[in-house]
This record gives C-alpha cells, structure tokens and sequence, in this order.
C-alpha cells in the first residue's frame, strides 16, 4: 500500500510530470504548428496537408501496418541510442551501426541457410548485433582513452560504414540476378525471414521486439547495479568515479549495448522488412536520426521511446500519404522533427517558464 | 541570539562612534534600509551603512551574515528588493556593474575575474582598450599598467600570462583594474582568505596607502584580528542585519566576535582528549602530479589537518588517498591494507570515507534523486545489492537511517539533489560517507560555502566521528576550522609537506611561513615523523630558508 | 613509390587548394564560436542552408554573386535560430546544433520541389557558376600560376580571411573581447562586455562563413544542389578547429591536409581501388587527425579544444 502511494506521489511530482509529459507535448505542439507555417508559406493548405496526413498513418488498416512497420527500426534504434545517452554518451552512430547490422545479418542469413528453423534467423540477429556492437566499440575507446568525443567519431563512421556496405553490396554480394537500379544483395532464404503475424500484410515478428526490448532494458536501468552504475556514469562523471565506479567501463559498455541494439535495429530492416540488404536504404530512411529523436524527446527513457517511435513512424507514414494526396513534400517531416528537437534543447528554459506559471496560477 | 532583537540594536546604535574624517566630510557612500530577500531567505534586512572617504572599513559577519549581499549591491553585482543609497551626497541608481563603475565603485571579488590567457596589460585595458589605427595599442597599453603600478605599490608584470601569477599577483591586478577604473570606493571581498598572514600584511599597506590617498576602501572578512589592526571603523553583520559599529582602535576581539555570534565566544568547539591508536592511514613516499615525496599518516581517534595556500596539492592529496588519481611512486595503506594501486571501489571497501570538496560538482549527481545520491558507494556492497541487482528494500533501510541520523528532508527523496541548499546537499553527503563505521575519513573543505548552524553541524559530525575512533584527514582552507578541530596539523606548500605542528603550536605566524614555504622555524618539525608528536622539542638545527613568500607570486 | 611521387604533383596542390574553400569558411565560423564558448555543431547544417539558397539565388538571377548573398542571408537566418536556442534559453549546445542540422537538412530536401521543381537534386546547365579569377601576370608563369591563380573569389577570400583573422584575433579589441568571453563569461560581464552581445555576434559570424562554405561548396566546385551535400564537411571543419586549438593558422594548416585528402579522392576516381573505399579517404583522414591531435593532448595535459567541454551539460537529456 504505502508503496503504491510512493508511486503515486512519484508519479504526481509536478517536475516529473513537466518533463516526461508536457515538454514533449509542447514540444511536438510547437513542430506541428511551424510544420503548419512552413506549408502556408509555401502555398499549401495545412488543415488538408495534416488531416490527409492522419488518415495516411493511422486511416486504414492498411496504412496502420506501414505505420508499425516503419516504427519499428525508428524503435528499436530510440531505445539503443537512449542507452548510450543514459551513460552521457552521444551516439551520434547508430545509422553506422544499423547499416553493418543489416550488411552483416543478410550475410549471415545467406551463409547459415541450411540452419533449420528459429536458429537461423537467431544467429542472424546476432550477427546485426555483433555487428553493430563492434561499429560503436571504435568511437567508446577512443573516447575513454584518448577524450575524442564519441559525437564525433560515431558520426563520421557513419559515412564510412555507408560506403563499406556501398561496396560490398556492389561487388562481393552484389545480386546479379535482378535488374534493380540500386545496389543490393541476395534475396535471402524464405526460411530465413521473421515469421509474418498478421495475414494479408506485411506485419512481421519484429513488433513484438517493441514490447520486450523496452522493458529489458527499463528493468536493467531501475532495477540492476549495472543499470545504476549507468545512470550514475551519465548524470555526473566525477560523481560516479568518485564513488567508486569505472566510468570507462560504463561507457565502453553503454556503447556497445547501443551499437549492439542498434545493429539489431538494421537486422530487424533486412529479416522482416526488405529480406536482402538494399544499399541506402537504411540511410534514406533516416531510421537512425528518428530514433536518436526519440531517445532525446524522451529523455532516454525506454518504454516512452517505443512511443515517441511509433508517432514518429506516424508521422513520416502520414507525411507519405499526405505526399500523395495533396503534393506537400514528405521532408515538411523533418521541419517538424528538428523544431521538436529545438524545444527539447530549450528544455530547461521551457521548465523555468512552466515554474513560473505554476507559481503565478 | 534571536533575530527579534537585532532591529532594536540597529535603531540604538550601541557605540556609533564616527570618526572626525567621517563627520567633516559628507558620507562617500550612505545606504539606508537595504532589503534584499532570495525567496523565503533574507540575506539582508533592513541594514543602513556610512562609508566615509579616507577610511579603511571593515565588514565583519559570519558565512551567510549578508555582508557580502551587501556589498555586491553597493557594486551593483545584484540588484536590492528595498532601500536608497546616496553616493558622495546625491542619490544614486546602481541597476548593474556599468553604473557602479560611473560613480567610482569597484569590487575586487573573492574569485578573481579574470582572463588567465590573456596578458596582465589585456586583462587590466579590456573593454577600454587603447588604440593606434585599427589594432590595440600594447606599448600604450603597457605604460598605463606600469605607471599606476607605481604611483600605488603594487607591482605586476604588464606582460606576464594572467595563468602564470599567483594568488597573491592576481589579487594585485584586480585591484589596479578597479583603480584603472578611477575607482574612489574600493570594495574587498575576503580578500585574505587565499593569502598567507604574510601576503596580508602587504595588502594592508597597500589599503593603508589608499585610504590616505581620500579613497574609501571596505573589506569584508570574518577574521577578527586582522579587522582590529587594519580597519578604521567596524561593522558588524549578523543574520543580515546590523549588530554593531565600532571604531578598531576601541574595540577588542571578545566584543566582535560577541556581536558577531550573538552569544559569548564559542569559538572552538568541545573536542575530548582521545588517546589515538593504530595507524588507520599511511602514505609513505607518495608522489603524483601536483605532489612530491608526501609521507602521511593518521591514527585511529585523531583529526590531522591539512592547511596551505589554496592551489598547493590539497585537492592532488585528496585525489591520490581516494583513488581517483593513481601515485606515480611511494605507498599507500587503508587500515592496513596497502592500497596504492588499488581502485576507488576497493579503497571504499577497504575503509575509506570521503567527503570532496565541492559537493555539487563531485559529491552529488544533481539531476539523480536523493535516494540515488544517497546510495553511492554502498550500491554495490553488501546494503545495496544481491546477485548484481539493487536490493530494494537493503537500501530502503539503509536510506531511512541515514535520512533519520542526518536530518535530510524525507519527504522529498525522489527530487534531484540539485533543488537541495547548500547546508542539506552537504547533509546528504555527510550522511552517505558518515553511516557507516570506517577507519579512515577523508574531509576536503567540509564546511566551505554553508551557513553557520550547517558548519556547527558538520563540525560536530566530524568530532563524533573521531570518538567513535576514526582516524580523520581534514583538507580546509579554513585555518580556524583545522585549528580548533585538529589534533595535529601539516603543512603543504607545492605540493609537499613542509611541516608538522600540533593545534597549540600553529598560531598565525608559524602556519603563514610554512605556507608560504618557510621552513626552519622554531617550533616546527619535519614532516611526519611518528611518534613525535606530543614532544614539544624543536628538530635539530633550523634548516635553510626554502623560498621567500613573495615567491608564491611567481609562478603556481 | 611510383604511384606517391606521381601523385605530389602541383596539379594535386592546386587541387587541394580548390577543395579546401568550404572546409576553410566553415572553420573559420568554428573557430570564431568556439573562441565565444559556443560549440558548434551546427556547421554542418549552416553549410548545407548556404549551398541551397546559393543555387536558388543563382537561379533566380542568373547571378552567381546574389547567389552568395542569399546564401549568406538564409545562413545568418538559421543561425539566429540557434542563437537565440543556445544564447537566449539557454539550450543544450549540441542538442540545439543537432537540431540545426536536421532542420537544414529536412528543409533544403523539402525546398527543392517548391523551388525547383524536381525532387532530391537540382541542376541546370544554363545556370552559371561562380567565375575563376585569373591573376593578371601571375598567371603566366609555370607552376606558381597554377598554385596562385584561377580560383574562385570565395577561395580567395577564405585564405585572406584565415590570415587577416590571426591578426584580429590577436591585436584587434573584438579578438581580446571574443576571448575573453569564451574563457571567462562572468569576468568579461564584471567588465562591461556583453556576453549574450558577442555570442550572438559569433554565431552569426558563423553563419556568415558557413553560407559562403555552402556556396563555395554548391557554385563553385560544382554548380548543382544535392541533397545532403556537405556530407560531413562541417563535422570535419570542426575537427579542424581542434587541429588548430582555434587558432587560425593551425587550423588553416588542417584544412589544407583535409583538402589534400578531398584532391587525393578525385585523383584516385577510376583507379584500381574500388571508388568507395578512395570516398572514404577524407573520413578515415579525419578520424587519424584526431587521434594524433588527442594523443598530443594527452602528452601535453590540455583538453581537446581550448575552449568549450564537448560534453552533454548536465540534466540538458539524460535525466527522465
């Protein structure tokens, strides 16, 4: 009883309720409404543009599904890129990590395809996480052992890891059966995809990663020391090596469960989604920066990452349908997304303002 | 004391004795009931001051008395709720530092305001700049700083790196820019709490010097005897208001220190005789960035003192006996254990407390909860865990306990540390290092920044802890404060130990010379040798004169 | 060794030279931020906002030179954005120039269709670029005519800039004042100097450089909009300011070797080695600068850059 009350009191904490409530809110307010502008002034009519927009990501059952489909990268990779940030690291690289965990699970996917059944598709999975753990692992040593920022490097591995997978997806596992315009790989083995849940559609296995992996990773922040020593290492470094902590460790493994859950972000695209590795696809998609809005709308906190995604996803599935219907370009999206962003940079001039009227009212 | 009486002390000025200059002269500066509330806080209530021109005015309070509110609003640094202030007679309208500076006010403050990569000439023109064409003109630049060097004794090199200075040079610079800046009204905050006694007394000259030049100059301080020989006039500040005004030359330290505590003297805190026991803490040889060759070592039941000019390996020393900075040669020993290459979690383990200096920037994660913060370095021992997860309810307990033992407010555990005062953030601290049992406690600057009733606190927190039979290392820059709570004292000076002295033998002369690196003077022995203490004999023959005090101004 | 030598040839130095301008402009704009205490990592986004509205003026009116200036002006604008984020409210730096950037890049994608018509990129043979300026004399002479001449005005102005910027940095009043807020913001308030005045003047100075970057870069070396096209041109400008602890000349000398590594890319197009791996020459050359710079500053005791922390702030995000 008494720690029912605790929760509710918790709960009930005026600041907790501004931050994990109304600056998102006000924060996605304020992006609609300069989205709203921008549209004006470019001749559009926003009451069209927004309304065609709902019914593209939400209308139909139809457009429900794109809507899950597309949230679930954006996801996944929020929730990696939220672990990073938990330890006050800036991983600015999950597109890098999610391009070699596609690249390595297609891989995997081709080279185990006599595995029978779940197997398979798990070393798969692995391999994206592998893969994308070792593309975090350069930017967290260099950061613990030299100070280079991880924002930095991770970001500049993203080019590289671009044009690697650009490469081997033109040469060595280039599919030469088709005649796609882009790069590509192999089709992998039909045994090989996640299994499909909702006949008739698309709607893959990887939706139901939304729904362990958040609380996963929530118990292991709360409730673990590990967890802890994370959220010790990000809310003040000298604080948590001055109790005894290794902050290096905690960002090295902070770094590399990221890049781990983000490869599995890209393993997730190429199992479920394409089943092959489709060269600029993760990239064009923007998956990763999504996500990295998510994390950061959130201020890490996984399960609400998982929805910040899939409004994210939302809103991009809309934006196509809006796209369609009334020839408003889709990256009105990103003049949404990055005003959001402003405002959560503003968060503690947003906080001051909201003390203020609570006070005054 | 209650705060009731002090607004009748104020109107019935006990004492108001001005002195001629004041009467002939119209006041340089009257302020009248100045008012200034932080929220619920009133840092300063309703307080009149007179500053006359030619005198050297002191103003004397405890941590938290308003006196430097006070004056940060003769300068325009922070703006008052209520009150009037007249300046050479005529009403003046001090909204910021610009309209201070018009009138001749100046403040050097406590932490310097300066530019340490630019030269002594830039800092001192900045923002009035002399030109030759389109570029800052250096030779002008140069002149200016060498002449008005000059004219008032205080020597700085123009083209010296603000970086390379030492304190002492630095306070020196911030005092030409404010006389730079046709300053008549010079205000001083604690402007002896980074020197050495010896460094002082230059000062006071200097201050000397001006005040018979017409100029005003005021300091604000809590140290009694330095406010009897160098003032003219007195004031006296205590919970923001008024307790006193009195003429130096008729006033002793029992009156100050009466009016500045509201009761009689209590100026050092009860300490029982303990006999120590077994070495808790021994560093022996202990070299690192910042520190040479230290030998160390505090018993169980014993407060050893670390005193020294700031800046002189306090926080190297701190930093290398927690673990955070590993030594690059000697050993170090926890209860016996030998420690040196171990990690801040095993020292912890092994049986070090610490409380750092600066309690929001290291002691706390301000953004954590209360209950997180509480929980640091216990988190992964035997209170707050089981099979690597966080053991609920252990640290449930555990937080009660402290939360009860230390006062902290408990109704508010789940909100960042950042909201708490400087006294309950300090509390917090207090209260993770100090729950449990253990040999060793380490303490920099306990007490730094908190008001007076938290100090007492924590004093006697630290006093209880040395009867229960810890052994204590006690960083302060406080000297009052290692003189009336520690049992021995050593002093560092670049980073060395350059000296031993028991509590009775560290009066202001002694100390000041071994911080500013004198050593050989009768009275004081080589460092740490055990065993000795207690033995009032002078070690052997005085040694060579190491460096001169003005060398602390060369370089740090 | 064949290959090495064949390729130290003066064409490749002048090609460096060519290819520096925009890691040069938007360097200088670093610099000049991170001398106010403001890191900037919205270069990159400022740049991308610059190439755009260089090819939108330009095409409007057929005048490679308002090009620039609208550049200029539609960089300040977005600049004043930040500003006002990072200066006025008090934001996150990094988070507030991450925004910048997606915001530049979400809107110069968008923009496209409405300006031009055609979706991701944007090209038109009979839009002229900006003209090579042929040293009168200079030109005529073997090698150093190739080294010293023919480049654009904006090249040109960079390089005067970069030098002309040590001087004001060092000697002028603005350099001390600039200084002296990004060491010590309260000091420099203590004296009179308006922090949130020079900050303000810095980003926009920023935007300045990085709208000329963004056109040197969309007008010049070549005369099309892509989408996305700085590709990582501003992170590695600031990765110059490192380079250089924010002194010009140092950091002119890091975009030099950045440019060289550009001009190595053209020259190994069509070789042997595969054109992904030659592409990724500039990155790789960027995260080795690094690790030297790093390595120097751990020898020597001193952060990365001399003047702001490339650390979150605390409680800007990673605080439920």
């Amino acid at each position: 009883m008494a720690r029912a009350e605790a929760i509710v009191r918790r709960s009930l904490n005026p600041r907790a309720i501004a931050d994990a409530l109304v600056v998102p809110a006000l924060a996605i307010g304020v992006g609609i409404l300069i989205g709203a502008v921008v549209i004006v002034v470019t001749g559009g009519d926003p009451v069209a543009a927004f309304s065609a927009l709902l019914n593209g990501a939400v209308g139909t059952q139809n457009n429900v599904v794109a809507t899950l489909l597309r949230s679930v990268p954006i996801a996944i990779a929020g929730v990696g890129i939220g672990v990073a940030l938990r330890a006050g690291a800036l991983n600015l690289g999950g597109e890098g990590q999610m391009i070699m965990g596609s690249l390595a699970s297609a891989a995997a996917a081709t080279a185990v395809a006599g595995v029978p059944g779940p197997a398979g598709i798990v070393i798969a999975l692995v391999a994206g996480c592998v893969a994308g753990a070792l593309w975090a692992l350069l930017p967290a040593l260099l950061e613990v052992r030299l100070q280079i920022p991880i924002l930095i490097t991770s970001l500049l591995l993203n080019y590289i890891g671009a044009l690697f997978a650009a490469w081997v997806s033109s040469y060595p596992l280039r599919d030469l059966s088709g005649s796609a315009a882009v790069a590509q790989t192999a089709l992998i083995p039909q045994e090989m995809w996640l299994p499909n849940i909702l006949a008739g559609t698309r709607l893959h296995l990887g939706i139901v990663v939304l729904v362990i992996l958040p609380l996963a990773v929530a118990w292991l922040v709360r409730r673990t020391v590990v967890g802890y020593e994370l959220r010790m290492t990000g809310a003040n470094r000298l604080f948590a090596r001055y109790g005894g902590i290794d902050v290096d460790r905690q960002v090295v493994v902070a770094m590399l469960t990221s890049g781990a859950i983000c490869g599995l972000a890209g393993a997730v695209v190429v199992l479920g989604l394409n089943h092959r590795y489709i060269d600029t696809f993760v990239s064009a998609s923007g998956f990763a920066w999504s996500g990295f809005i998510a994390a950061i709308l959130t201020a890490a906190a996984p399960i609400t990452t998982v929805f910040a995604g899939l409004f994210l996803g939302g809103l991009q599935v809309g934006a196509a349908g809006m796209t369609r219907a009334t020839n408003i370009p889709l990256q009105i999206v990103d003049v949404v997304q990055a005003t959001i962003i402003l405002m959560v940079a503003a968060r503690p001039a947003i906080r001051a303002w909201l003390a203020r009227r609570t006070r005054a009212a | 004391m209650s705060a009731s009486d002090a607004p009748a002390l104020r109107n019935q000025p006990q004492r108001e004795l001005p002195t001629e200059a004041a009467e002939a002269a119209e006041a340089a500066v009257s302020m009248r009931g100045i008012v200034k509330r932080y929220g619920p806080l009133t840092a300063v209530g309703d307080v009149d001051l007179d500053l006359a021109a030619g005198e050297v005015h002191a103003l004397v309070g405890e941590n938290g008395a308003g006196k430097s509110t006070l004056m940060q609003i003769l300068a325009g640094v922070t703006s008052m709720d209520a009150g009037r202030i007249r300046v050479r007679g005529r009403d003046a309208a001090i909204r910021g530092v610009g309209d201070a500076h018009r009138l001749g006010i100046a403040m050097v403050h406590q932490h310097f305001m300066l530019f340490p990569s630019l030269t002594v000439a830039e800092n001192l023109t900045i923002g009035k700049e002399p030109r030759r064409r389109l570029l800052v003109d250096r030779a002008a630049a140069r002149r200016t700083v060498t002449e008005l060097s000059e004219r008032f004794g205080l020597t700085v090199d123009p083209d010296a790196r603000v970086r390379d200075l030492g304190v002492g040079a630095l306070q020196r610079v911030e005092i030409l820019r404010a006389l730079l800046r046709g300053a008549d009204i010079l205000i001083l905050d604690e402007p002896t709490a980074v020197l050495t006694p010896q460094e002082s007394e230059r000062l006071f000259g200097v201050t000397r010097n001006l005040a018979a030049q017409g100029r005003t100059v005021v300091f604000v301080s809590h140290r009694l005897e330095e406010v009897i020989s160098h003032a003219t006039r007195i004031t006296v500040l205590r919970d923001g208001r008024v307790t006193a005004r009195l003429a130096a030359a008729e006033t002793d330290i029992r009156e100050l220190a009466r009016a500045m505590v509201g009761r009689d003297v209590v100026l050092r805190l009860e300490r029982h005789e303990t006999e120590p026991g077994r070495t808790v803490l021994e560093l022996r040889g202990v070299s690192a960035p910042g520190l040479h060759d230290v030998d160390l070592h505090v018993r169980a039941g014993e407060i050893v003192g670390v005193a020294g000019v700031a800046g002189n390996g306090q926080s190297e020393l701190a930093d290398v006996i927690s673990g955070v900075v590993r030594a690059t040669r000697g050993s170090i020993e926890v209860d016996g254990r030998d420690v040196t290459g171990a990690s801040v979690a095993a020292r912890r383990v092994a049986g070090l407390a610490y409380i750092p200096d600066d309690r929001f920037r290291v002691g706390l994660a301000g953004d954590a909860s209360i209950r997180d913060n509480l929980i640091m370095g216990r988190h992964a021992g035997k209170a707050g865990q089981r099979r690597r997860l966080l053991d609920r309810a252990g640290i449930a307990r555990r937080v009660e306990r402290v939360v009860g033992a230390f006062r902290i407010p408990a109704d508010r555990l789940d909100s960042p540390a950042r909201t708490l005062s400087g006294g309950n953030a300090q509390r917090v601290v207090l209260g993770r290092e100090l729950a449990d049992p253990h040999p060793v406690t380490l303490a920099a600057q306990p007490t730094r920044g908190i008001d007076v009733a938290a100090t007492e606190f924590v004093r006697r927190a630290l006093l209880d802890r040395r009867s229960t039979g810890s052994g204590l290392l006690l960083v302060s820059a406080d000297l009052d404060e290692i003189r009336g709570l520690s049992d021995r004292i050593v002093v560092l000076h670049r980073g060395r130990i350059v000296g031993e002295l028991t509590a009775e033998e560290a009066d202001d002369t002694t100390l000041g010379l071994l911080m500013a690196g004198v050593t050989g003077t009768p009275g004081t022995r080589g460092p740490g040798r055990p065993g000795s203490v207690g033995s009032a004999a002078v070690a052997g023959a005085p040694e060579a004169v190491v460096g001169a005090p003005e060398d602390i101004d060369g370089s740090r | 060794m064949e290959l090495l030598f064949g390729a130290l040839d003066v064409a490749l130095l002048a090609s460096t030279i060519r290819l520096v301008g925009p890691i040069l402009l938007a360097s200088l704009g670093g610099l000049t931020t991170e001398r106010a205490g403001v890191f900037n990592v919205a270069l990159e986004g400022l740049m991308l906002v610059g190439a755009f509205f260089a090819v939108a003026g330009t095409y409007w009116t057929g005048n490679p030179f308002l090009g620039v200036g609208l550049a200029v002006l539609a960089a300040v604008a977005v600049a004043l954005i930040f500003a006002f984020v990072v200066v006025d409210l008090g934001g996150d730096q990094v988070v507030a120039g991450l925004a910048i950037n997606i915001l530049a890049l979400g809107l110069t994608t968008y923009l496209v269709k409405p300006v031009f018509g055609t979706t991701g990129s944007f090209y038109d043979p009979k839009m002229p670029g900006l003209p090579e300026i042929q040293i009168p004399i200079v030109h005529d002479i073997p090698v150093l005519g190739t080294l010293l001449s023919g480049y654009s005005p904006l090249t040109y102005l960079a390089f005067a800039v970069a030098l002309v910027g040590h001087v004001l940095l060092y000697r002028h009043h603005w350099g001390i004042r600039l200084r002296a807020v990004g060491e010590s913001p309260v000091a420099a308030g203590s004296v009179g100097i308006s922090v949130r005045r020079v900050r303000y003047l810095a980003i926009v100075a920023s935007g300045v450089f990085c709208g000329l970057a963004g056109a040197e870069l969309s007008i010049s070396l070549v005369t099309q909009f892509v989408q996305g096209m700085t590709a990582g041109r501003g992170f590695i400008a600031l990765v110059a300011v490192m380079f250089g602890r924010a002194r010009p000349i140092p950091t002119l000398a890091a975009c030099l070797l950045f440019g060289f590594a550009y001009a190595l890319t053209l020259r190994l197009q069509g070789g042997s080695v595969p054109p992904q791996f030659v592409a990724m020459l500039p990155y790789v050359a960027t995260i080795a600068v690094l690790v030297a710079v790093a390595v120097r500053a751990r020898r020597r005791r001193t952060a990365l850059l001399p003047v702001t922390e490339v650390v979150l702030e605390e409680g800007s995000i990673a605080t439920p």
